[in-house]
């Protein structure tokens, strides 16, 4: 089946819908534009009194009434902190609260918890080192939720276990986020270029909510590292709506870096 | 009368106050705002034994010390390069395990430098809670809340010897003034300075007083807090300086691919570092009058505002 959009534009929709109006979050840091454009497009369509923190800068920006500007990679680039921005904080003065959150990892498992750190299982001598922690293990604590983005979808991201826990998904399931007294509850939805999968409540475990439209699932079980929680029904994604499209194409990925992002 | 102290130095002087051993803070944000000029100064004079801290993410500026072999301990929550791809240096190092590494989420460093800060031994934070990080890095202590029993993280002061910055704009005494995000500098100068470090801020220009006292609110550090003031322009390059230029990426890609190897490290210290005399040369060395003019104009925002 041969859609009339691409994969990073149905998950920027996907995850926009999952924002609420009078919100506050935060992007998150590399490969952002995912996660900008699912803000901002919030912002334009059902919540426009959501606002967004453009990470570690400080900047409080807010898009409803301005001209668009072209989502760039890097969350702290100088242009993309003043695209819409109305307060320039810093680090210390900025608001601590976090509606939402967007994350990715080098590594994602059945709990949704996540590895930023590295691979292989002797620290000493990773296969892989990876850039660290950065702000994961904090904000996934304290993140009223967060949303899990991928831009593959692979055995080797999504796996049965972390070899390095540095970001909070359900940890070792039911109860540990409660034993832990994290304020923040957890990873509601991992989105891919394939499905939407979210967590069992009895488990909290990953479970496949809906495949993309033209995706089998035998090609989501087959690119999964560990068994996901399958239901007897398995609706399609909703596809984005007209209206959403034109409103991501003409205010918020204008220069269109969206529809070549994910093959 | 005594006169009002100026504190402008040169950019050798600068490098001449960073000694092999010292816990040295480098400020800025993954590739924006880093004193790069003076982090060249200190591989020319063959620096090492660093703890280096970032307050708070790294790029270039802290892989270009690890690939020298310079760092002792490395306490820095990010380092790599986001979609430009991972830091060569930190992989290699980090890989065949000769890298001390302080693991920590921001929040550690922040904490870190709050507790410096208001003299403090220590911070307290969820940063941590129910992570690896505290099996991977022993002065994260567990503590437990004597109020309701939460599970928290207590993280010790971190005592920089010196703070190294890079900020578009300041005067001859030590105000400055950023153009776009100050990350966490005035935290990391304010701790540094509380614990008797010394505060060094390398700036694109230095302005006349007469402009901070126009508009005080435009001061993003204050003077009490900044030690010493070194005029580099573009002092950042390759990395952007918020407000004035952006990132040179293209640069960064070559870093990167030249980075992966030793023979190939070598090669780039030899290209951009050892085998220029100053940052004029240097500026020349990475394409001149064209190439920062267009790193200037990348940033411009007029058709969006």
């Amino acid at each position: 089946m041969r859609e009339d959009y691409g994969k990073a534009e149905l998950m920027a929709v996907v995850l926009s819908r999952e924002l609420k109006d009078g919100e506050l979050g935060s992007p998150g840091g590399a490969y952002s534009q995912i996660a900008m454009a699912a803000i901002r497009l919030a912002q334009l369509t059902h919540a426009p009194n959501l606002s967004y923190v453009c990470s570690a800068t400080g900047y409080i920006n807010h898009m409803v009434g301005k001209k668009p500007y072209p989502l760039l990679p890097s969350t702290t680039d100088y242009r993309n902190i003043y695209a819409g921005c109305e307060a320039a904080l810093d680090f210390r003065s900025m608001p601590k609260r976090r509606d939402f959150f967007f994350v990715g990892g080098l590594q994602v498992d059945k709990h949704g918890n996540i590895n930023l750190l590295g691979i292989g299982d002797n620290y000493k001598r990773l296969k892989m080192r990876g850039p660290g922690t950065a702000g994961l293990a904090y904000a996934t604590a304290i993140a009223g939720r967060f949303y899990i983005y991928l831009a593959h979808h692979s055995k080797r991201l999504l796996v049965e276990k972390v070899d390095f826990l540095n970001g909070l998904g359900y940890i070792n399931g039911p109860g540990s986020r409660e034993r832990l007294a994290l304020p923040g509850k957890g990873p509601q939805l991992v989105v891919t270029p394939l499905a939407v999968m979210d967590f069992e409540e009895e488990t909290k475990r990953m479970r496949l909510k809906s495949l993309h439209p033209g995706v089998s699932l035998q090609e989501v079980v087959d690119n999964t590292g560990f068994e996901l929680i399958i239901p007897d029904i398995i609706p399609t994604t909703t596809a984005p709506t007209p209206e959403e499209l034109r409103c991501l194409r003409e205010q918020v990925d204008i220069k269109r870096v969206l529809p070549s992002m994910i093959k | 009368m005594s006169r009002r102290k100026s504190k402008v130095i040169s950019l050798a002087e600068a490098a001449g106050l960073v000694q092999d051993g010292q816990t040295v803070l480098i400020g800025g944000f993954i590739y924006h705002n880093k004193p790069m000029a003076l982090i060249r100064e200190l591989i020319k004079k063959g620096i090492k034994d660093l703890t280096l801290v970032g307050c708070l993410h790294g790029a270039i500026d802290m892989d270009l010390l690890i690939g020298l072999g310079a760092i002792k301990k490395l306490m820095v929550p990010y380092l790599g390069f986001e979609h430009l791809g991972l830091a060569p240096c930190y992989r290699r190092f980090a890989e065949a395990g000769q890298l001390d590494i302080w693991e920590c989420d921001e929040i550690h460093i922040i904490s870190a430098m709050e507790a410096a800060a208001a003299d403090l031994p220590c911070m307290l934070t969820r940063a941590g809670v129910g992570s690896d990080l505290l099996k991977l890095n022993p002065d994260l202590k567990p503590f437990t809340d004597p109020f309701r029993g939460e599970p928290l993280v207590l993280v010790p002061a971190i005592k920089p010897d010196i703070a190294l910055f890079h900020a578009p704009k300041g005067d001859l005494y030590g105000n400055i003034h950023h153009l776009g995000s100050p990350f966490a500098d005035l935290l990391a100068a304010e701790a540094t300075n509380r614990c008797g470090g010394k505060v060094v801020v390398c700036v694109d220009e230095i302005i006349a007083p007469e402009e901070v006292w126009q508009d005080p609110r435009k001061t993003t550090i204050p003077h009490p807090l900044v030690d010493y003031v070194v005029e580099v322009p573009y002092g950042a390059h390759p990395c952007s300086c918020h407000g004035l230029y952006g990132t040179d990426e293209a640069h960064m890609q070559e870093y990167i691919s030249m980075g992966g190897k030793p023979e190939s490290f070598q090669d780039y210290l030899t290209r951009y570092i050892y085998s220029v005399t100053s940052q004029e040369e240097y500026l020349e060395r990475v394409g001149g009058i064209k190439k920062l003019t267009e790193l200037k104009r990348s940033i411009s925002m007029e058709e969006y505002l």
